[in-house]
């Protein structure tokens, strides 16, 4: 092994990503999916703080009375109060200025001239730019459902039992499936990346000139592994940097990052051996987004399709078990230690299998660049 | 190995499938020389050129290049060795530059050296381009100045201006004769007689895997040229050849000019091109 000549054809083969379009966009593709996704899980996710303006002498906070039902009614609410009903009326007039989605108007003593029969009147001012008409009726029945049930009780109690309850936040699990999916996407770069470089040389018979020089065709096997291994490590690592807060278990990620590099750098190099043309490359590439992508939606724990039939058939595929590892790793409770170890297990064996077919393979390969 | 020979071949033979591709082949280089292999398409010219770089091992005979055996001292082989190949392999979307310091990288040469071999093949004010750039005439240019960047001791020249227009060649063919007064041995495939008269030191005719001649261009003319004189009569003022070699021929032209009937008469020289037909019984192109 000629350690100098390997390190030589790894940079000459970093340049040639670097300057090779085409490549830099797959290779740029993954930090820039993420940084999507992670925008994308952000957005989705982001609580809108709903803005109320009240007006009511007898306020003891926004969680109680009728200032409490109109803000059970959105998610996230900023309660101002106002000195006067007409403060209230002026900020939903001609000249307001869209700083509040909601805004009520409670008149002094309202539960006690309730009770005593009388009809208080409570205004209740809406933007319907940000309070929708199904919400707005809502918000009204909510109202009066509350004023009734303040002068009788309620006619029936209700016990609810709930089975499959939704998560409790659902925004997270979003993230969690985002991260899944841009770390399988980013094994896909080992494998492409690895044969590019090696049948790249062969067609363009640049392997000629390693040959003639001091390098070994071993030397310049490894050196193509090498680049594409750290190009795969790199921009797999950018994912939880990226997306740091969705994983729970960071030493498991890494590993099965680590596991999922040798995997994606072996396949890569059966394939390298087996194909003589970039664009027979470039289609196994394309063939290789679904191999590693299918799993992620049909065997992804964080989706209900991973207890089907289809869950359950799509375990043949060898990126199953990075898959179903690197989700484990990244949901809050794992079902295991033992199951990530099964996947590591199985996905190492896997690439310990490609590797040796590998060699194999490259052996003709060598054989078929002597013969240029 | 004689200490002043470079190479020295001996019944290599080298078959693909059913074709017999080497047949035998054997010759010898001396140390500093420019040593052309002559021959047409298919005659083995690339591929005793391959077996003598390593990248393919003959099936039999024996081939030493700077002191080192081609199937046993591969790896001293290639340190020893530049190889110019046919086809213009470089990597386009680098610079210059990028390829040379590539070439440093893999030989273990101090990056300063890719200046110099610049400056031999007159690259230097184009050293940051990228190679896609680069005409035909400059492609071979680098390839030269790679096959350099480590000094070998010996340098295989394969169909060094092949697609080069007569310019571009002409650089070429000084960068080559340049590399000669430096002292390396030099080994080139062609099929051009113009190129292999103009830059050999001595030639080795190759037909059909086989070295049927060796010896320098006027060597070969004299060994082998058929000595000829072309007359002009007074009479009809019409060219005549006549072979010297013909002692009726002969007498017949003494007479002429016994007689005082030859206006003109001029030895005629073979080419290397019609040495090579009638020893090769083969054209060249």
């Amino acid at each position: 092994m000629n350690s100098r000549a390997i390190l030589a054809i790894a940079r000459k083969d970093v340049l040639e990503v670097l300057l090779n379009k085409q490549l830099l966009i797959v290779v740029l593709m993954i930090p820039i999916m993420s940084a999507f996704f992670l925008f994308m899980g952000r957005i989705i996710g982001r609580e809108t703080v709903t803005n109320l303006l009240v007006y009511d002498p007898d306020y003891k906070g926004a969680a109680a009375g009728l200032v409490g039902v109109v803000s059970q009614g959105f998610g996230d609410v900023k309660v101002t109060l106002a000195d006067s009903p007409e403060e209230v009326a002026r900020a939903f007039g001609p000249d307001r200025d869209g700083s509040y989605a909601v805004g009520l108007v409670v008149p002094g003593g309202f539960e006690e001239s309730l009770r005593a029969g009388e009809r208080p009147i409570v205004r209740l001012y809406l933007d319907g730019d940000e309070v929708g008409e199904s919400r707005a009726q809502l918000l009204q029945a909510a109202l009066v459902n509350y004023a009734r049930g303040l002068l009788a009780p309620d006619p029936v109690r209700i016990e609810a039992q709930v089975v499959n309850p939704p998560r409790s936040s659902p925004v997270a699990d979003i993230n969690k499936f985002y991260l899944v999916t841009a770390l399988a996407f980013s094994f896909v770069l080992g494998s492409m990346l690895a044969p590019w470089l090696l049948v790249e040389e062969v067609e363009k018979k640049t392997i000629k000139v390693l040959m003639v020089s001091p390098a070994s065709w071993w030397d310049i096997v490894l050196a193509k592994a090498l680049v594409a291994g750290t190009y795969q490590l790199a921009m797999s690592l950018l994912v939880p940097v990226i997306m740091w807060q969705e994983v729970a278990h960071l030493p498991w990620l890494l590993l099965f990052i680590l596991g999922g590099t040798l995997f994606s750098v072996a396949l890569g190099l059966l394939i390298g051996g087996i194909l003589r043309s970039q664009g027979a490359v470039q289609a196994f590439s394309g063939m290789s987004v679904f191999a590693y992508m299918l799993p992620v939606f049909l065997a992804n724990p964080l989706l209900p399709t991973a207890q089907g039939d289809l869950g359950r058939w799509i375990r043949v595929l060898p990126t199953y078990w990075l898959t179903d590892g690197i989700a484990a790793s990244v949901l809050q409770s794992p079902s295991g230690g033992a199951r990530l170890v099964v996947d590591l297990l199985i996905s190492l064996g896997f690439a310990l299998l490609f590797g040796v077919a590998a060699v194999r393979y490259m052996r003709r390969q060598a054989e078929v660049a002597a013969a240029l | 190995m004689e200490a002043d020979l470079a190479i020295r071949v001996r019944g290599v033979v080298r078959c693909f499938g059913t074709n017999r591709a080497l047949d035998g082949v054997s010759f010898e280089v001396r140390r500093g020389e420019i040593f052309g292999l002559l021959g047409p398409n298919g005659a083995g010219k690339t591929t005793t050129l391959r077996v003598l770089t390593g990248q393919i091992a003959p099936q039999a005979g024996e081939a030493l290049v700077a002191g080192c055996d081609v199937v046993r001292d591969r790896i001293l082989l290639q340190r020893r060795i530049g190889v110019v190949f046919e086809e213009q392999l470089l990597y386009e979307r680098l610079s210059a530059r990028m390829n040379l310091e590539f070439a440093c990288g893999l030989y273990g040469v101090d990056p300063s050296r890719v200046d110099e071999v610049l400056d031999l093949v007159g690259l230097r004010d184009r050293a940051k381009d990228k190679v896609s750039s680069f005409s035909s005439g400059m492609r071979q240019r680098l390839m030269i100045a790679r096959a350099l960047i480590h000094r070998p001791e010996v340098l295989f020249l394969d169909e060094p201006s092949r697609g080069l227009d007569p310019a571009a060649a002409a650089v070429v063919h000084a960068a080559v004769l340049e590399l000669k007064r430096s002292g390396t041995t030099i080994l080139l495939t062609t099929h051009y007689m113009e190129e292999a008269e103009k830059l050999c030191d001595r030639l080795g005719f190759i037909v059909r895997g086989r070295v049927v001649a060796v010896g320098t261009p006027l060597e070969l003319r004299l060994r082998h040229a058929q000595p000829r004189m072309r007359v002009l009569l007074d009479e009809d003022l019409k060219e005549r050849v006549l072979d010297l070699e013909d002692p009726g021929q002969v007498g017949q032209l003494m007479s002429w000019i016994a007689g005082g009937r030859v206006r003109s008469a001029h030895t005629m020289e073979d080419s290397l091109a019609d040495v090579f037909l009638r020893v090769a019984g083969a054209k060249l192109e």
